[in-house]
């Protein structure tokens, strides 16, 4: 017993305070120890041998300093290799010459992007000349010059207001839908109800009492009303809007025709209502796509009797005759077409503006497909199965330039005589089509991802496929997918510069064209066109993959506890 | 044993090196950043000698062990194992996780080998013994942890039971002179502890120096020497288990015992 | 019944469309005769409209005159060749730049993968910076940037720039020397094979030695040694005895350009780095993640066993990171593959470039070589997950 108790401390059991750690093991010391260099000794010996041999180098053969530090350090490593070799202990200069190393990279990195983009730079030049004058910098120049077109295309001036608001929605709807539980939601809508009345009056000045003043007052106000409500509604009412109402919005803005998006707000107003309202509004919004439905496959039973009359089989013309001229009045612009902006051909769409049009649609046409894909892959009726597999695994399998291309020359040919669309629609069911295979891929991991217990939960409730579908199983897939989605939309949007191919002028086109400018050819043009576009890809995707890590993140910590 | 080991460490471990200790820690310290979690560590373990180390979740009594075999390096004081210091020399650092085997919470069986090429592994790349006879010493082990007939599987396919005593095997394979377990039980299913621990019963019979971080109170009671509460990073109290049990001194040791008894 | 014994009569029968089975039939049929409905459509359009534009189905414009030059071809191919040839020149740059690719993003991705989990601060932090920088720029920017910023302003052949009259670079390509081997060669071929030879068998001994005394041998070292270090030893020995045993066919200005020598054009060159540098970043992110999966125990486990760090990362980490990186390995070499295609903007002669391009504006034969080119990225991907699959498979059973 006394040989046990003798082994005591200074303080007894259970009295020794918290004290700080040795200062050689926290704090900067610590850290640079724990970090950069585990042993101070080694780290001072290896250094001093550098310097030493750089000294030599600087004096006797006349290398700048940071050669010779670089040559030094090289230098080190071999010998340090080799000691490594024979007695692996006494290789003590690794860490530290690794540091070196680091940082030399560093300082030429950082000298070399602040040199190029700040201290060499031409901030004013109007032509070649001008950036001619420091050729090893950027010039910024050329980007003021030619900011609008990059931004706009040649999307023309007094309508470029369009694209602004579409754009200014669009940050808001996506801010909004992230920030959901942001602080301050009252103030806030305040804030937007007086932004209402300030662009009202603005407008007004400008002589723009038309639906253009109307438009700018209502965005702000719109989402002043949403942020009144709970947060969690909040959410669904702008997801809604965004997916439903935005793009009806977005042609309307963008194309300028308000007749051609008429017939589509019957069936998503009634989506909308249905969604968001209680047991009546439910039904009335039901009614509402039922309607649509309804003319849409009357439609079709008319172009069905078209298509018999054109082979001559009697009487059926003159059915078709009647249903059209029914139909027409639904499928035309009830008169609203005065809502309608100056019409834009899709040629003039270009710059980032575009980029833009081409990622949100394509995303947006394969968010849903790719859901649709994904259960036909893991249903259990083998027909469905095998045809949606071949089609994800055909699309996956290829290229999109080839796809591009292919939308390109065969899609025109696919169309009956007289039929056409233009380059930008075939480009964008040509993304829609290729990211839809992605996205049902990255559905089905979320499918997978799920216990079995929650499907086998939805059939004990007696729920049927369909709603089990999308009352439990999709709500928990697609939200453990965000990650992935994100990364798709990442993917889909580097990849939208492809569409150059087929001779649409997106962002980087945009640039890469402007630079070839005869007025522009100067050496540092196309290293200031190319950073400029690379620095704006660079922000959107880097944003959008930390907002990917945090949700993963969240996702973690919310399955773990 | 010395008497005056916390006031003239030096001369002591002169004296002790030679004697029959087998770890000897000496005014230990550690932190985690600003996180004391070894304080003053004053401990001496003869050859031989069987000890628990129970505690509440967070007392340090894991980082103290892994200490022993240099998985977690210690900011201040001398740990002495088999008369060789823990200093940062690498290959002070090799003999002795030579000496000491460790068995881990979470078993830590490599997964894409299999029962025997894990038994295998270390002593034919450390000890460099020929193969025939590594693997002869593993069919030796594994047939003392009773599962010969496991040696081609891989340790996936076995329960955990069976893995924590495969890796019990693998630790001895190399020969140790002193076994360090990591809470060794507490990743089973209460059907599989008496396996594991039936293992280590032997094994203290045979004599083998052991440090055993666990909550099996019985398993304390009838193997250990000594049983070490520890608290907060400090070595509360420590006595045989007899004493300890019937008459825990300190209040904190009281409270835990209560605690951990009556379930 | 009444008695609660079942009989050995079969359940009552549901209405048939109430029962699951019938309605799943009448799903798929619905779902079968929709596909082959819109199918037939497009399919009858596509022929009447080829009719009318005068196009005659089929593939005998494959054996037509192409009449364009393709300035690289690995196989014999002039402006007189058919589009048959077209077609192989395109397939073979696409593998080539694909191959090429594959080996470079592997060799850097892995050295940044590494990087990445540098316990230098600075060493991770470089690592981070070009992950995060080259995966957030389109690839299509980064081939533009390295041709029309860095390749093409190039001075011109007069000016190159000039390496020890050697290799030689300008607008125009990289001039390298071509090697020729002559008969003084011979014996250091020899040596060579007879290096390799060597260090195979020396391995095997080597095995069977630490199996039967449990002696370790440096088989790396001494190996490299048989294999490179005793061919330069014979090398330079046979040109001391007679003549050097290679001779370079090195790249002269003759006129305003170079000849002779090996010319690699700079669209291969731009496309390959960029290629390699992007992919890299992915791949740096698959070595990563792949590492930080075999959990912390391990290495703790071997540590304590005694192994040292080298061996711990040989035989216990990097088998086991392995199995996680492959898969994403092989999905990104898949993704440089396809992404290869992107040559086309740069005119490098690739299969997209030549035949999907020029081909096809020249022929018109539209459906043809779409076809042909999508089934020739298709097949390859297609193989490659039947490998994954496979390989998966048999890991997943090794290990259970």
């Amino acid at each position: 017993m006394s040989d046990i108790q003798a082994e005591v401390g200074a303080y007894d059991p259970g009295t020794h305070p918290d004290l700080p750690p040795p200062p050689a093991t926290a704090g900067i010391l610590g850290w640079i120890k724990h970090n950069l260099v585990p042993s101070f000794e080694h780290a001072g010996i290896t250094a001093a041998i550098a310097i030493a041999i750089t000294a030599v180098l600087v004096f006797a053969a006349d290398m700048a300093p940071l050669v010779g530090l670089t040559v030094a350090v090289f230098g080190l490593a071999i010998v340090n290799a080799i000691i490594k070799a024979i007695a692996p202990d006494r290789a003590i200069m690794g860490q530290t010459l690794l540091t070196l190393f680091a940082m030399i990279v560093f300082y030429f990195l950082l000298a070399g992007v602040i040199g190029f983009t700040i201290i060499d730079a031409v901030w004013d030049a109007k032509d070649k000349v001008g950036c001619a004058t420091s050729p090893d910098g950027a010039c910024w120049g050329f980007i003021g010059a030619r900011f609008e077109q990059f931004m706009y295309g040649f999307f023309p001036e007094p309508e470029r207001w369009r694209v602004d608001l579409w754009s200014i929605i669009l940050t808001v709807g996506i801010a909004a839908i992230i920030f959901t539980d942001g602080p301050r939601r009252q103030p806030t809508a305040l804030v937007l109800f007086g932004a209402t009345v300030v662009l009202y009056v603005w407008q007004l000045g400008l002589g723009n009492p038309d639906v253009r003043a109307v438009l700018w007052m209502a965005a702000p106000a719109a989402l002043g009303v949403l942020l009144l409500l709970p947060s969690e509604q909040m959410r669904k009412a702008i997801g809604l809007l965004m997916l439903l109402a935005y793009p009806l919005a977005s042609f309307w803005l963008l194309s300028g025709s308000f007749g051609f998006i008429v017939p589509f707000i019957l069936p998503v107003a009634g989506l909308i209502i249905a969604s968001l309202g209680g047991d009546r509004a439910r039904s009335v919004g039901t009614l509402m796509m039922g309607l649509f439905f309804l003319i849409i496959a009357l439609s079709l039973v008319g172009a069905i009797f078209g298509l018999l009359g054109n082979w001559g089989v009697p009487l059926v013309d003159s059915i078709a005759d009647g249903f059209d001229a029914v139909l027409g009045i639904y499928w035309g612009d009830w008169g609203l077409d005065g809502l309608s902006f100056t019409y834009v051909e899709t040629d003039k769409w270009g710059g980032l503006m575009l980029t833009l049009v081409v990622a949100i649609t394509g995303i947006a046409a394969s968010l849903p497909l790719g859901v649709l894909l994904a259960l036909g892959r893991r249903s259990n009726m083998p027909v469905v199965k095998t045809m949606c597999v071949m089609f994800i695994e055909f699309w996956r399998g290829v290229p999109l330039i080839t796809v591009l291309f292919m939308a390109s020359v065969m899609f025109p040919l696919f169309l009956p005589e007289g039929v056409t669309f233009n380059q930008l629609l075939r480009a964008l069911i040509g993304v829609a089509l290729f990211s839809a295979a992605y996205m049902a891929e990255v559905v089905r991991g979320g499918l997978q991802a799920l216990p079995k217990g929650q499907f086998e939960a939805a059939d004990a409730l007696g729920l049927n496929y369909f709603k089990s579908m999308r009352l439990i199983v999709l709500p928990q897939a697609l939200k453990i997918v965000i990650p992935g989605i994100v990364n798709t939309f990442i993917g889909l949007f580097k990849d939208t510069t492809l569409v150059a191919i087929i001779g649409l002028i997106d962002f980087l086109a945009q640039v890469d064209t402007g630079m070839r400018d005869s007025s522009w050819l100067a050496p540092n043009v196309p290293y200031t066109g190319y950073l400029f576009v690379a620095a704006v890809f660079w922000i959107f995707c880097y944003g959008m993959s930390r907002y990917s890590r945090g949700v993963e993140r969240r996702l973690e910590t919310g399955h773990k506890r | 044993m010395s008497t005056e080991v916390s006031e003239t460490p030096r001369e002591s471990i002169a004296s002790t090196a030679s004697t029959n200790v087998a770890v000897q820690m000496i005014g230990v310290h550690k932190w985690y950043g600003q996180f004391h979690v070894l304080k003053d560590i004053n401990l001496s373990v003869h050859r031989g000698e069987r000890i628990v180390i129970c505690g509440p979740s967070g007392s340090g009594k894991s980082t103290l062990i892994r200490c022993i075999n240099r998985l977690e390096e210690h900011q201040q004081g001398q740990i002495i194992v088999e008369g060789n210091e823990l200093t940062n020399d690498v290959k002070k650092i090799d003999e002795i996780r030579r000496e000491v085997g460790m068995v881990f919470q979470h078993f830590n069986l490599f997964p894409h080998l299999t029962v025997l090429e894990n038994l295998t592994l270390a002593p034919l790349w450390v000890r460099k013994v020929p193969k025939a006879e590594a693997e002869a010493t593993a069919m030796k082990y594994l047939e003392r942890v009773k599962i010969p007939e496991q040696a081609l599987k891989f340790p996936g396919q076995l329960s955990g039971g069976q893995q924590q005593r495969v890796a019990i095997a693998r630790s001895l394979c190399m020969n140790p002179r002193i076994m360090l377990f990591d809470e060794p039980t507490s990743a089973l299913d209460p059907e599989m502890i008496n396996e594991v621990l039936d293992v280590m019963v032997s094994l203290a019979e045979e004599g083998m120096t052991m440090m055993c971080v666990t909550h099996e109170m019985g398993f304390a009671r009838t193997v250990a020497d000594r049983v070490i509460f520890m608290d907060g990073g400090e070595i509360i109290e420590q006595n045989e288990p007899e004493p300890f049990f019937s008459n825990p001194q300190h209040e904190r040791t009281k409270e835990f015992l209560g605690q951990i008894l009556h379930h | 019944m009444a008695n609660g014994i079942p009989t050995g009569a079969t359940p009552a029968r549901a209405v048939w469309w109430r029962d699951p089975r019938w309605r799943s039939l009448i799903y798929q049929a619905i779902a079968l005769a929709a596909v082959v409905a819109v199918g037939w459509y497009l399919v009858d359009n596509t022929l009447s409209n080829m009719e009318r534009r005068g196009i005659t189905s089929g593939f005998d414009f494959l054996s037509n005159t192409a009449g364009f030059d393709i300035i690289q071809a690995l196989v014999p191919y002039s402006a007189t060749s058919t589009y048959g040839s077209v077609f192989l020149v395109g397939l073979i740059n696409t593998l080539l730049i694909a191959a090429v690719g594959v080996v470079f993003a592997t060799m850097l991705g892995f050295i940044i993968g590494v990087a990445r989990l540098s316990s230098n601060w600075l060493i991770s932090t470089l690592a981070t910076i070009y992950i995060e920088t080259f995966r957030n720029i389109p690839l299509l920017l980064q081939i533009l940037f390295w041709y029309h910023a860095v390749l093409k302003p190039l001075p011109g052949p007069r000016e190159s720039i000039n390496f020890l009259d050697v290799i030689f670079v300008n607008n125009r390509g990289l001039y390298l020397p071509l090697p020729g081997f002559n008969q003084a060669f011979l014996p250091v071929f020899v040596v060579l094979v007879a290096g390799i030879v060597g260090t195979i068998m020396l391995r095997r001994w080597s095995r069977k030695r630490q199996a039967a005394t449990g002696q370790l041998f440096p088989v790396v070292r001494w190996g490299l040694f048989a294999i490179l270090g005793l061919p330069a030893l014979v090398f330079v020995l046979m040109s001391f005895i007679s003549g050097p045993p290679m001779e370079f066919g090195i790249a002269k200005l003759t006129g305003f350009n170079f000849e002779g020598g090996m010319v690699v054009i700079p669209e291969f060159v731009a496309l390959l780095v960029a290629l390699s540098v992007y992919t890299a970043a992915f791949i740096a992110e698959a070595v990563r993640s792949g590492i930080q999966a075999v959990s912390h125990g391990q290495t703790e486990a071997a540590y304590a066993l005694g192994v040292r760090p080298a061996p711990t990362m040989k035989l216990i980490i990097i088998p086991q990171a392995m199995r996680v990186i492959i898969p994403q390995l092989t999905n990104q070499y898949l993704n440089l593959t396809k992404n290869s295609s992107l040559a086309v903007f740069i005119a490098y002669p690739d299969l997209v470039a030549v035949f999907m391009g020029t081909s096809l504006n020249q022929t018109g034969q539209a459906v043809e070589i779409v076809a042909m080119t999508m089934a020739i990225y298709l097949t390859i991907s297609l193989v490659t997950s039947a490998v994954m699959n496979w390989y998966n498979a048999r890991i997943s059973l090794v290990e259970r």
